[in-house]
């Protein structure tokens, strides 16, 4: 029925927006994190102490997300469609190193993270060949 | 009343409620860059326009990068080019400065009544006097007053 509350309701909303691209979008964020996790990893390897073993896995999982996020950011926003002409395999990349983040996320394999550092290393080496690191880094931070 | 004429009843109040929604509609503010005028949350009375668009009007139009979204700006100028629209929190505001200039018909409606929250009902009011100084740190709006409008 036609009630005061009923016409009163939004039927959609209208978007005050603002996108501010910062244009800082570096494959490092990703990697600190992932290193973050091999170290935890072998952290957790050298401890007896249960509380601690229990810390590092809590730890690796929140740095492993961290990671999907990061590469997820680079490929929604850094990587344009010609870069994608560039580099076919573009997407396959991106989607077998955040599957391969969410592989660290589960499980407390060193060998796993270590695997996870080599795909955002090639990622790397896309956003350098594409001129990411001209474009992103502040008077010349050393790459 | 034939069983016909029950039925016309609301059929017909159907008929009016959709027609009304092509002139008269109310819709929910998302995002900062009208504040301090508009905040996320408020709701509006959208009327659609009958004239000219005119500078100063608070208007929704179609984001021309996106048409699927649309966006609640000010309009800063209207010229032969089509129409500038500016959010009123230039720091918290992609406008016409990136998307460029938007035709006039694109601007179908215009922003008239905030209704809610109550204590904040009445006429859109004109954009402030000085948006960059913007008060404090003009990126934020103040958390209170979004928890407190909603």
């Amino acid at each position: 029925m036609l009630t005061l509350r009923s016409l009163l309701r939004p039927t959609r909303f209208v978007d005050a927006h603002c996108d501010i691209p910062c244009g800082v979008y570096d494959p490092e964020q990703a990697r600190i994190e992932a290193e973050s996790c091999l170290r935890i990893i072998e952290k957790h390897d050298a401890s007896d102490d249960a509380l601690f073993r229990a810390r590092c896995i809590h730890v690796k999982e929140e740095r492993a997300e961290l990671v999907k996020h990061h590469l997820d950011v680079l490929w929604h926003d850094y990587f344009k469609p010609e870069h994608l002409e560039k580099y076919p395999d573009l997407h396959d990349t991106f989607w077998k190193a955040t599957k391969q983040a969410s592989k660290v996320k589960q499980s407390l394999d060193a060998g796993a993270a270590k695997e996870l550092l080599s795909m955002i290393d090639t990622i790397d080496e896309m956003w350098k060949s594409t001129g990411g690191l001209e474009k992103t880094r502040v008077n010349g931070r050393p790459s | 009343m034939s069983w016909r004429g029950a039925l016309a009843v609301p059929l017909f109040a159907f008929g009016a409620f959709v027609a009304a929604r092509r002139l008269v509609d109310v819709v929910e503010v998302r995002g900062r860059s009208m504040y301090p005028t508009l905040s996320p949350g408020d709701r509006l009375v959208l009327v659609r326009r009958g004239g000219a668009v005119r500078a100063g009007d608070v208007v929704v139009a179609p984001d021309p990068r996106e048409p699927s979204r649309e966006l609640v700006k000010r309009v800063a100028s209207v010229g032969p080019r089509g129409v500038e629209l500016r959010g009123d929190n230039p720091v918290a505001s992609t406008d016409g400065r990136t998307f460029g200039r938007v035709p006039e018909a694109a601007v179908q409606w215009r922003a008239t009544v905030r209704y809610w929250p109550v204590r904040r009902f009445g006429r859109i009011p004109p954009p402030p006097a000085h948006p960059e100084l913007g008060g404090e740190d003009a990126c934020t709006v103040p958390d209170a007053l979004v928890a407190g409008d909603r």
